[in-house]
């Protein structure tokens, strides 16, 4: 569309009287011209605006033509992810003056893995909690944790009743037992159902997992989950530079960017390299036990074999790999008989 | 006459129309789309309290204990000092010992009596610090068959022999001998946040344990972070 002004000046060469032209045009008035005009600086200016938010990406490295043009972790050949690795790598180094040793690990065959945990000994130190923090890289501020240690009152398993923000003195309490909940990583997970756009799925050791740069932030998963594992990037995740873990795989601990999901992963990074989880190996306990379901010499499978197990919230069908079990009660061990026996009813 | 009629209505509304634009425009231009995070100051967490590891240092085989500042082994003295039944009275060497194993409750019922770098058991035979296990086993039956199968005690390293090692802790690495139980300690911090049921908080709490907020990062060196090791 030609703008009435270009118009008048060509004509202005003759006889000066622009004037005529715009009567003679019927389409365009003064006052179309300055409504049209008004409507259409607005809507520039709108669309400007709204776009305005991305004026913050441009000093942080949450966004880049090539993360925005990645595949999804399951279409990446070889060559793609390792130009992910490299990208993800100059971005951790950029901000955290550290180069990551970042790889991405796939599962071991005739391997899936469990967990188990034992109730008897658990004294709710929260060490958990924190090592799992330190490992994961999650967020210092705002805080982030996988691993809520419930306080439960002896004699019940209804996790209503529990408390996690318990802030004793010290643990354990008498009167009370202590049951660590983290992701279940379910054989029937109802995160990876949800998940609108296949962000997030089971691998064959059982372990659920996300790809971080294909999440949308959607937060059906969080609502989905039965045991309130995963946890959402409220804002930028803040992890002092010298805290952070420079061990890193693509799937489970390496930096995450405001607006995803993420949760444990059973410390995929360590254990599919043979290691136990940081959570296991910072317990004092020994109430956590972790290993390979499918051989029949582990200490999980033991557990499955030998203690009374339970799992959280059978009923609603996930299917998780995580048992929670107990102790025969051991007379010899027990300070006060009487109180135990009192409590022993649970 | 229809098309006038038309035209006569929509002018308004592009007016508004674009002014409202105008004004949104404005609105998000000028103002920052942040949002105003509470930030509190929270203890934080040192890196000596979540060290993975063992819980005590057992005593190795053959045992050497610190007197003064030398190590010694036990029978640099036991060879010439023999005592063949437990002391009447208090303890003049190994004060630090305080014994509290319930009936358990004297020196030779572990200890040999004629060669103290080695452990009684049952019927006379004798095993070495290494294998303290098969002298706990003699009262703790039940514990000593859980922790043969791996469901009492705890592993570490790694879970697959193939890969590395597997560290399988034995008793007294966790447990005292002269001391089992567990004295209570302290918990690390709770989380910040407003989920799960009843918490009896009150206003300043819930700032406190709102998701979102922030909480101030101090001075990440390890001895500012002992210095405030008091708060928790």
């Amino acid at each position: 569309m030609q703008l009435p002004i270009m118009n008048s000046s060509e004509q202005d060469t003759g006889c000066g009287c622009g004037t005529k032209n715009y009567t003679t045009r019927p389409g365009i008035t003064r006052r179309s011209f300055l409504r049209t005009g008004t409507a259409a600086t607005g809507a520039i200016a709108a669309i400007a605006a709204s776009l305005s938010p991305l004026r913050e990406l441009g000093d942080s490295d949450d966004f880049s033509v090539t993360k925005f043009l990645q595949k999804h972790y399951k279409e990446m050949d070889g060559q793609d992810m390792a130009a992910a690795l490299q990208r993800i790598s100059n971005e951790v180094e950029k901000r955290y003056e550290v180069r990551p040793n970042i790889r991405d690990i796939k599962p071991m065959d005739g391997v899936e893995f469990v967990y188990a945990l034992n109730l008897s000994r658990c004294i709710g130190c929260r060490k958990c909690v924190h090592a799992c923090v330190a490992e994961n890289n999650q967020s210092r501020s705002p805080e982030i944790q996988y691993i809520r240690v419930l306080e439960m009152p002896r004699g019940t398993t209804d996790i209503e009743q529990g408390n996690h923000h318990y802030d004793r003195a010290t643990v354990p309490s008498e009167d009370h037992y202590y049951m660590p909940v983290q992701c279940h990583q379910c054989a029937n997970p109802p995160c990876v159902k949800v998940c609108p756009v296949e962000a997030t799925w089971t691998e064959p050791d059982g372990i659920t997992v996300i790809d971080y740069d294909w999440c949308i932030g959607c937060r059906y998963c969080e609502a989905a989950c039965p045991y309130w594992a995963r946890r959402f990037n409220f804002s930028k995740p803040t992890i002092p530079k010298d805290k952070l873990n420079p061990d890193m795989s693509y799937l489970s601990n390496r930096p995450r960017a405001k607006g995803v999901m993420e949760k444990c992963t059973f410390c995929l990074h360590r254990t599919r390299e043979g290691k136990m989880p940081a959570c296991l190996e910072v317990c004092p306990t020994g109430s956590r036990k972790f290993g390979n379901v499918l051989d029949p010499s582990s200490e999980v499978r033991k557990v499955l074999e030998t203690k009374r197990v339970f799992v959280l919230k059978e009923d609603v069908g996930t299917l998780p790999r995580f048992f929670y079990y107990f102790d025969e009660r051991d007379p010899i061990n027990e300070k006060n008989p009487t109180a135990s026996t009192n409590g022993g009813d649970a | 006459m229809t098309p006038t009629k038309t035209s006569n209505h929509t002018p308004i509304a592009g007016y508004f129309v674009g002014v409202g634009f105008l004004i949104t425009a404005v609105a998000l231009a000028v103002q920052s789309p942040s949002v105003d995070i509470p930030i509190i100051e929270k203890p934080a967490v040192r890196v000596e309290q979540i060290v993975p590891g063992q819980r005590r240092v057992a005593l190795s085989d053959p045992p050497m204990i610190n007197i003064g500042t030398l190590n010694q082994r036990c029978n640099d003295c036991h060879a010439i000092f023999k005592q063949d039944r437990d002391p009447e009275s208090e303890l003049r060497q190994h004060t630090h010992v305080k014994l509290s194993h319930g009936n358990n409750d004297a020196c030779l019922n572990c200890h040999d009596k004629d060669d103290r770098e080695r452990l009684t058991l049952r019927g006379g035979k004798t095993v070495g610090y290494d294998q303290i296990e098969q002298l706990c086993a003699q009262c703790h039956g039940p514990v000593y068959r859980d922790w043969q199968l791996g469901t009492h005690g705890k592993t570490m390293g790694y879970w697959n022999a193939d890969l590395g090692e597997s560290i399988k802790l034995v008793c007294s690495q966790c447990h005292d001998p002269h001391h089992p139980t567990y004295n209570p300690i302290e918990p690390l911090p709770g989380p910040n946040t407003l989920r799960m049921g009843d918490q009896h908080i009150d206003h300043e709490m819930i700032n406190e344990r709102n998701p979102l907020t922030r909480w101030r990062l101090r001075d990440h060196d390890d001895t500012h972070d002992s210095d405030h090791g008091g708060d928790h």
